[in-house]
């Protein structure tokens, strides 16, 4: 064609690339202004990085090893030498929490997002095929809700046992389900817009289009999600702890130690309460956090408060 | 004779950017008289919407409105009665009726829309129940629908349309309103159903002495049905005056440009439109002097000095312009000198792409398990054939097909039957795989620029990915000049590349669409409806734009619309569809001129021109009734039970397209 070409000349590339970049920066910093608006969303913040310093530095902080029983010092009070006592083996309280927060941020964050990866690919699957394979998941996502998360995880602890890495799949595969749901309908919604149709008929293969144009346009809402499920998940392994069906003795789990002290609480109700305190209070950071990131990626989510 | 309704000075406010307020209303004053019809006419954003709901004050908080407004029967500015006082309530609905423009929407869907017409009735004639009963149904008769007894106790989902715009008007005047506010009550509808609904407004409105304000952005239709106008522009009134005083002489620069911005019916083959260029200013930062001085042709450094005000040039007409209208006159002539003729293009006569007997059927199941009760047939039989270099218009109103029709050409879905002819392959019925080389030979231009972009894109990455799905660009370098030449081409500047289409304005967004659609050198470019969401000023930058790039490029276009008017001026041939198929195929010229079929002609004349002299001497057709249900089609001719000159022949054979000379192929036993 008759047009003249000019090769932009690498000096305004460069300033191009700065400005993208400056952007960039400028963008991020709305994202945490947004999310940090509402006070209470700092508070959930800062108590969700303390439990993660707590997990990164377990050792440094833990005062005993925490499976380590002294003999005869079981179901002390606090003191100096214990921070928060003793449990009914005579192993150091303090230290199996600092190593529980490790076991419940885990095994919590990391099938939260596998659960969320899997989910979203399937459900992207589900919205861009249709037919039968929007058919075959769905049944098996309604089956799935059919039948309560517990149970299923019972079922699958007893067939895979209960280490950290089946126990981080156990509950990923709970989690799957959900995300696919909220997937799909969100990609549903994406791909009656023009463009997605514009980049079929110019012959982009289907991953392509997935990747490039479906999942940046329908993946927040399903950001918010997982974040918000990161502390039902560990809930959830606290629960299975608890019902001594979750991670094998003598690993340090607060679901565990909970389940033991709940025979002593009249007596030493600090061993029970301690534990229950920490899981409250990083499932409630957690929420907070999450309800920060809604407010930042989607304000049309936004809530009443 | 006295004003029913007057306002002065009206401003009408919205907080922006915390203590900033930006004015959607700027000062209007307007009145209305009894009986009379006026018309409010403006592209989005110039706040005539805004000017009517302020006169009703249904601007809600942190909206504000000052200025007066007087309403016969009420002392003093209805402004100072609250929102919620009995004045203003009796006001709206009661005095001044609203019809607005989604009937979707504007009826509840879950009350019948006979308890709907009378509990209006009730609040505002204080009626007993059953007296309210007989009047609404007496009202439903009036406004056209028959068996108004039963379609009484109906709900809005069992009502098409323009049926429900039909309800709206029932509803609107059976509380005996001295006003009733048309708010693009007819945008939504089709042509044929639009003249009906007006009409009926205005023989309703001409019978009852009511005065109606017709509210809209179609210069045709004010034309057509207003006695008086008001044109609007950035919460300004530029022009006021009636009807043929203004079509006849258009003082103002505004009024002037956007006569020359629309497609007309009765256009000559060479004229080119002349866009309005550039945007409304922001209503953020409005320039202390004539809002329409950055887009003004006639504009001179006296303008900037200040803001002139609305002022009569004779006893009827007033203008909002620095320059007297002798000046604006003598400027004419040097300004509408430099217009530009329209590009001159070449057609060869090589066929590029050929449809015979194209059809796409989707089935139908019902019940439980999913009985295939029928078919409907969006695309029913369609063949025609477009030349190298031509634009083929393609015309219907919803539902005709057109739209599966481009759908299908550009192998989105795969049609039922038939051929789709390309250089020689039939592409119909290929595979994806086998598809991919035609994908970069024919593209599509989509109607809604703001869907048809992705948001998370940046502009040049949208324009350029045609170019790397087809590998057409080898280097790095050689993508970036390509995709530069692209937005040059359209007229875009390559400096914009890194932006997103969120920064785009809507015609700069159709730009971008078109750059996309250009990118892998496509022969063919289907437009679907590419300029009706667009404002007319900008709607003819893009129409210009597609008659450059067509004999710059040599590109055939298929150019689908509903509105008459810009096919007619961008075709070369226009097909017109009706049900599935193509009942009249045509020399765009000879289409206006010289139609044969029952159908285009009622389509035609339902179209109004721009001018209201012209207009005036149309031989009106009307349509009977309306486009019967997908699944409810007759054996026969599909227009058979809307057409006048139906016969028994017409509803047991369908007639086939045949030749009657000089070019037009029409399907209609009457030419037999």
């Amino acid at each position: 064609m008759n047009m003249n070409k000019i090769t932009p000349s690498s000096d305004a590339d460069v300033l191009k690339r700065a400005k993208r970049r400056e952007q960039k920066k400028r963008d991020i910093r709305r994202f945490f202004r947004v999310m940090f608006s509402r006070k209470i969303v700092v508070v959930g913040a800062a108590g969700t990085l303390f439990f993660v310093l707590v997990a990164i530095f377990a050792p440094l902080i833990a005062t005993h090893d925490p499976n380590y029983i002294q003999n005869g010092k079981n179901l002390l009070d606090p003191s100096a030498q214990f921070l928060f006592g003793t449990d009914m083996y005579g192993r150091d309280l303090f230290s199996r929490i600092v190593y529980g927060t490790r076991v419940s941020l885990l095994t919590g964050v990391l099938s939260t997002l596998l659960a969320t990866l899997i989910g979203t690919f399937l459900g992207m699957l589900a919205a861009y095929l249709g037919g039968v394979v929007d058919m075959v998941l769905m049944r098996i996502c309604e089956m799935m809700r059919a039948i309560p998360q517990l149970v299923i995880s019972m079922t699958l602890i007893a067939a895979f046992g209960g280490s950290m890495m089946s126990m981080v799949i156990i509950l990923c595969f709970g989690g799957i389900w959900n995300s696919l749901r909220m997937m799909r309908a969100s990609a549903l919604s994406v791909m009656s817009n023009d463009y997605v149709l514009a980049a079929k008929l110019s012959g982009e293969p289907m991953l392509k289009i997935l990747y490039k144009h479906i999942l940046p346009n329908s993946v927040s809402p399903i950001i918010v999600s997982a974040s918000q499920s990161v502390g039902f998940t560990i809930l959830m392994e606290s629960g299975l702890s608890f019902l001594g069906v979750g991670i094998k003795v003598p690993t340090a789990s607060w679901g565990s130690i909970i389940n033991e002290a709940r025979v002593y609480l009249i007596t030493n109700p600090l061993y029970a309460l301690i534990p229950c305190a920490c899981l409250a209070v990083l499932i409630i950071s957690l929420n907070l956090l999450g309800d920060g990131i809604r407010d930042a990626l989607d304000p049309t989510l936004r809530g009443e408060s | 004779m006295s004003n029913l309704v007057e306002t002065k000075n009206l401003v009408t406010t919205f907080p922006y950017d915390g203590k900033k307020r930006i004015r959607a209303v700027d000062g209007v004053s307007l009145n209305l008289k009894q009986g009379e019809i006026v018309g409010l006419v403006g592209e989005s954003g110039s706040g005539k919407s805004v000017t009517v709901m302020s006169i009703l004050q249904l601007i809600l908080p942190p909206g504000k409105i000052s200025g007066e407004v007087n309403i016969e029967g009420i002392k003093g500015n209805i402004l100072d009665y609250g929102m919620f006082s009995d004045e203003v309530r009796s006001t709206r609905g009661g005095k001044i009726g609203m019809i607005f423009q989604e009937p979707m929407t504007s009826l509840n869907p879950i009350l019948t829309v006979g308890y709907q017409i009378q509990e209006n009735i009730m609040t505002h004639l204080g009626l007993k129940e059953s007296e309210a009963k007989q009047k609404a149904i007496e009202m439903m008769k009036r406004v056209g629908i028959a068996n108004a007894e039963q379609r009484f106790e109906q709900y809005p989902m069992q009502f098409s349309g323009g049926m429900r715009q039909r309800i709206m008007i029932a509803m609107v005047l059976a509380a005996k309103p001295d006003v009733l506010i048309a708010d693009e009550a007819t945008t939504a509808l089709d042509v044929t159903t639009q003249a009906q609904i007006l009409e009926l407004i205005r023989d309703l409105a001409k019978k009852e002495n009511v005065t109606v304000v017709i509210v809209t952005h179609n210069l045709g239709l004010i034309a057509r049905y207003a006695d008086r106008i008001y044109v609007m522009y950035s919460g300004h009134i530029v022009e006021s005056g009636e009807k043929f005083e203004m079509f006849e002489r258009p003082a103002h620069p505004y009024t002037r440009g956007l006569l020359n911005a629309v497609p007309r019916l009765d256009d000559d083959k060479t004229r080119r439109l002349v866009p309005i260029e550039g945007l409304p200013p922001n209503p953020a930062n409005m320039p202390p002097y004539c809002k329409f001085f950055d887009r003004c042709l006639y504009r001179e450094d006296r303008c900037k000095e200040r803001m002139c005000e609305l002022e009569p040039i004779s006893e009827n007409h007033f203008v909002r312009c620095c320059l007297s209208v002798e000046e604006l006159d003598k400027k004419r002539d040097q300004i509408e000198g430099q217009f530009k003729s329209a590009p001159v293009k070449t057609i060869s006569g090589e066929v590029c792409l050929e449809v015979r007997d194209l059809k796409m059927h989707f089935p139908v199941y019902r019940g439980i398990m999913k009985k295939h009760v029928g078919d409907v047939h969006a695309v029913d039989g369609v063949s025609f054939k477009v030349y190298t270099g031509e634009t083929l218009g393609i015309v219907g109103e919803s539902g005709c097909g057109k739209s599966t029709l481009a759908k299908c050409i550009m192998r989105a879905t795969k049609p039922t039957a038939g051929e789709i002819i390309y250089k020689g392959t039939d592409m119909a019925l290929l595979k994806d795989r086998a598809l991919k080389p035609f994908r970069s030979k024919i593209t599509m231009i989509f109607q809604d620029p703001f869907s048809s972009l992705d948001p998370r894109q940046t502009a040049g990455s949208i324009v350029g990915e045609p170019l790397k799905i087809n590998k057409i660009t080898k280097t790095r370098e050689e993508y970036n000049d390509r995709v530069d030449e692209l937005f040059r081409l359209v007229g875009l500047d390559p400096e914009y590349r890194s932006r997103l289409p969120r920064e785009f304005s809507g015609g700069q967004r159709q730009r971008l669409g078109i750059a996309r659609a250009l990118a892998s050198s496509p022969d063919v470019i289907i437009c679907d409806e590419p300029v009706s969401a667009l404002d007319v000023s900008i709607q003819a930058q893009i129409i210009n734009l597609l008659e450059e790039l067509q004999a710059k490029l040599q590109i055939t276009y298929l150019f689908i619309a509903h509105d008459l008017s810009v096919v007619k001026h961008i075709s070369d041939r226009i097909i017109v569809m009706y049900l599935g198929t193509v009942v009249e195929e045509s020399p765009a010229e000879l289409l206006y001129s010289n139609p044969q079929h029952p159908y285009t002609k009622a389509l035609l004349s339902a179209v109004p021109i721009s001018d209201p002299k012209v207009d005036a001497q149309r031989e009106r057709i009307k349509l009977i009734g309306e486009i019967p249900s997908v699944m409810a089609r007759s054996a026969g001719c599909p227009f058979c039970e809307r057409c006048q000159y139906a016969s028994e022949r017409c509803r047991t054979e369908k007639p086939k397209l045949k030749d009657c000379g000089n070019g037009q192929l029409v399907a209609c036993f009457l030419y037999d």
